[in-house]
């Protein structure tokens, strides 16, 4: 009997630790400030803020140089800048008035968004005005932003060249898809931009892997002639074969031979970046950045106090009723009940689960399915028509099969990369994996059958 | 749960509300918040810390009976965004006034600008959630259809994706008949809805095969 209530009491002073550590934390000195020692919660977008990033349609013009004969030249200028002799240029919008339409908006907006997608940008939101064609696409802040804001200015025009002639070999039309690949040998991982072509671009791949080659003349000097794989006329890189490519895969070398987990996440966000512009198409209107600053969540706090209140309310009426007719046990429930959710919230942090609004969803079901199982629990525990073993199998049978969807749920979308639908999911899944194993030990310790049926 | 007494008049209660709500939607479209609809956001920059207190009192003077959501622009706490419905030149001319006096800051035109802001489009909104709910509903059909087979399989999976899509239409009916504004968190309610619906039914189904199993015992 005293063990029992030993057991008991010390079961109730964990919990309650658990409780304090969990909603309080645990604070140490660091140079002379108190410091909370548990990791932060990580939040998401709508809950901290958001790099918005402005597009507008270029204004811009190119300057177009055409030699005697109206052909256009890429050498039409003498050493001091002023036109060559009888050459005549003009300057064209980038963007022709015929482009400019809201259809080619619209498509700009969703090669921004697949854009996105491909690199791995867990949440965003792109909003487009149909009238002006301006964009505005908000993405979270970290080290990964500031290249994928840049890389949505891009048309995304991939082609590859004679590097001499800059006769255009293959373009877009020839990609079946383009995408980050990486694999290890002996001396480390390598990461590969891997370009995968269609029928036709196959073909042309196999010609040119033949004559894009390194070669000796007759005086034994070596010959050899470049492509330049360039993506809207940047030049990314000059190279040659060694060899004949007949199964249509482009596999290019991005960064050094990599040891860490760091190098290797950056140079393949790097290759995804590049893959995302060769893989979405072209845009056909050319956008420019006008303006990129980090802006912060825009619920007010007063949103959050009326939401935390309302829970708070909620259960504050549960736990009176269960005080009101569970008495001891129902003051035990409510300590369990705490606890469980101190110890969900301590998983989260330490499990590094980014928490966005959505969340809330996960965090509400898991308050209520707990509440619902203690509830079933104690009814049976003052019924007393059984044993406190058989009451505790009987909760576990009834809850497994109602909870199961549920746990579905959770586990679904634990596997999608769409962050607020991913939160949702770990959150639900730690959550009844949890409320599985706590209520079973705190039940057995700390629930008595209140009244033996006679 | 109790099994639903008559479930005839709920559903066409739940008919009622949905043909109303499509009505409503054609005649007034949907009610967006501020932040989700088109709005005009005026960026100021202090250049120095500032009371968001100040700046909104003198938002309510300029825009009197309008709401006006605040954001912080970067992480210096001397520059803030002023979320608003529309503004016409005059009231920028008048915030730019005020925040100068205010503030005591010069050059006052390059440190307030102001753009439009694009509204989002319902569709973007639900897309993403799109095939995660499909998969996750199809994994729950099955789970519950092996389940409760001896309830009839048709029964149960009908009755849930049933309830599912009636529960889901009349949240969208409300939203819009009672012009609840269309914002951050109708997804989350959305998916919540579609949580407590769905454990609803099966705490219903559990019953039922409760009261079935008992009755087959009862009959041998």
């Amino acid at each position: 009997m005293k063990n029992i209530k030993l057991e008991k009491i010390l079961t109730i002073l964990i919990i309650i630790a658990i409780c304090l550590i969990s909603f309080v934390g645990i604070f140490v000195m660091e140079q002379g400030r108190m410091k909370s020692i548990l990791p932060e919660y990580s939040l998401g977008m709508n809950l901290t803020g958001a790099r918005v990033a402005k597009f507008k349609v270029s204004e811009k013009t190119n300057e177009i140089i055409y030699n005697a004969e109206g052909n256009v030249v890429t050498d039409g200028k003498n050493e001091d800048g002023s036109l060559k002799e009888g050459f005549t240029k003009e300057n064209k919008p980038v963007n022709s008035e015929e482009v400019l339409n809201e259809t080619n908006y619209q498509m700009a907006k969703i090669i921004m968004e697949k854009r996105l997608k491909d690199m791995g940008i867990s949440e965003y939101n792109v909003k487009l005005n149909s009238n002006t064609g301006e964009i505005v696409a908000e993405i979270p802040e970290n080290e990964q932003t500031d290249e994928a804001i840049a890389s949505l200015t891009y048309v995304g025009k991939f082609e590859i060249k004679d590097s001499e002639t800059n006769e255009i070999l293959i373009d877009n039309k020839d990609v079946k898809h383009a995408s980050a690949v990486y694999g290890s040998t002996q001396t480390g991982t390598t990461v590969f931009l891997k370009i995968e072509f269609n029928q036709e671009g196959t073909k042309k791949l196999e010609e040119m892997t033949k004559t894009y080659i390194s070669t000796t003349d007759e005086e034994g000097n070596a010959v050899t002639k470049n492509i330049s794989i360039e993506i809207d006329g940047d030049s990314m890189i000059k190279t040659y074969f060694g060899e004949t490519i007949s199964n249509g895969i482009l596999q290019l070398s991005i960064g050094n031979v990599v040891t860490s987990n760091e190098e290797l996440s950056t140079y393949i966000e790097q290759a995804a970046r590049i893959a995302s512009l060769i893989d979405n198409g072209i845009m056909k209107v050319q956008y420019e950045l006008q303006e990129n600053n980090y802006i912060s969540a825009p619920i007010e706090k007063e949103t959050i106090q009326a939401i935390v209140i309302t829970i708070f309310a909620v259960l504050v009426i549960g736990f009176a009723y269960w005080i009101v007719r569970y008495h001891i046990n129902g003051i035990l429930a409510i300590i369990s009940y705490l606890g469980l959710m101190a110890t969900v919230l301590l998983v989260i942090r330490y499990a590094n689960v980014t928490i966005a609004l959505e969340t809330i969803v996960s965090i509400i079901s898991i308050m209520v399915a707990n509440y619902a199982v203690l509830q079933y629990a104690l009814n049976r525990f003052k019924k007393g028509k059984e044993n406190k073993k058989e009451i505790i199998k009987q909760t576990y049978q009834h809850y497994a099969s109602i909870l199961c969807p549920l746990l579905i749920a959770g586990v679904v979308t634990t596997f999608f990369r769409w962050l607020p639908i991913s939160s949702i999911g770990m959150v639900l899944f730690w959550g009844i994996a949890i409320l599985a194993i706590y209520n079973y030990i705190t039940m057995k310790i700390l629930f008595d059958v209140q009244e033996v049926e006679k | 749960m109790e099994k639903i007494k008559n479930p005839k008049v709920i559903y066409l209660i739940a008919s009622l509300l949905i043909v109303i709500g499509i009505v409503v939607t054609c005649i007034w479209k949907t009610n967006f918040s501020l932040l989700y609809s088109e709005h005009t956001r005026i960026d100021v920059y202090l250049g120095k810390e500032y009371h968001l207190e100040d700046i909104k009192q003198i938002v309510k003077e300029v825009f009197p009976n309008e709401a006006a959501i605040y954001q912080e622009i970067e992480t210096f706490h001397d520059s803030v965004a002023i979320n608003v419905k529309q503004v016409n030149e005059e009231q920028i001319k008048v915030i730019k006034e005020k925040i100068k006096e205010k503030f005591e800051i010069e050059d006052i035109d390059s440190k307030v600008n102001y753009q439009i802001m694009p509204h989002y489009r319902l569709r973007d909104m639900i897309k993403p959630y799109i095939i995660p709910m499909i998969i996750t509903t199809l994994i729950i059909l099955a789970y519950v259809g092996i389940r409760y087979l001896n309830l009839g399989i048709f029964k149960v999976i009908g009755t849930i994706v049933l309830r599912m899509i009636i529960s889901e239409a009349v949240l969208a009916s409300l939203i819009e008949i009672v012009r609840i504004p269309v914002g951050m968190l109708t997804i989350p309610v959305a998916i919540l809805v579609y949580f407590l619906v769905t454990t609803l039914t099966v705490v219903q189904f559990e019953k039922e095969l409760t009261v079935k199993i008992a009755q087959e015992k009862k009959n041998k």
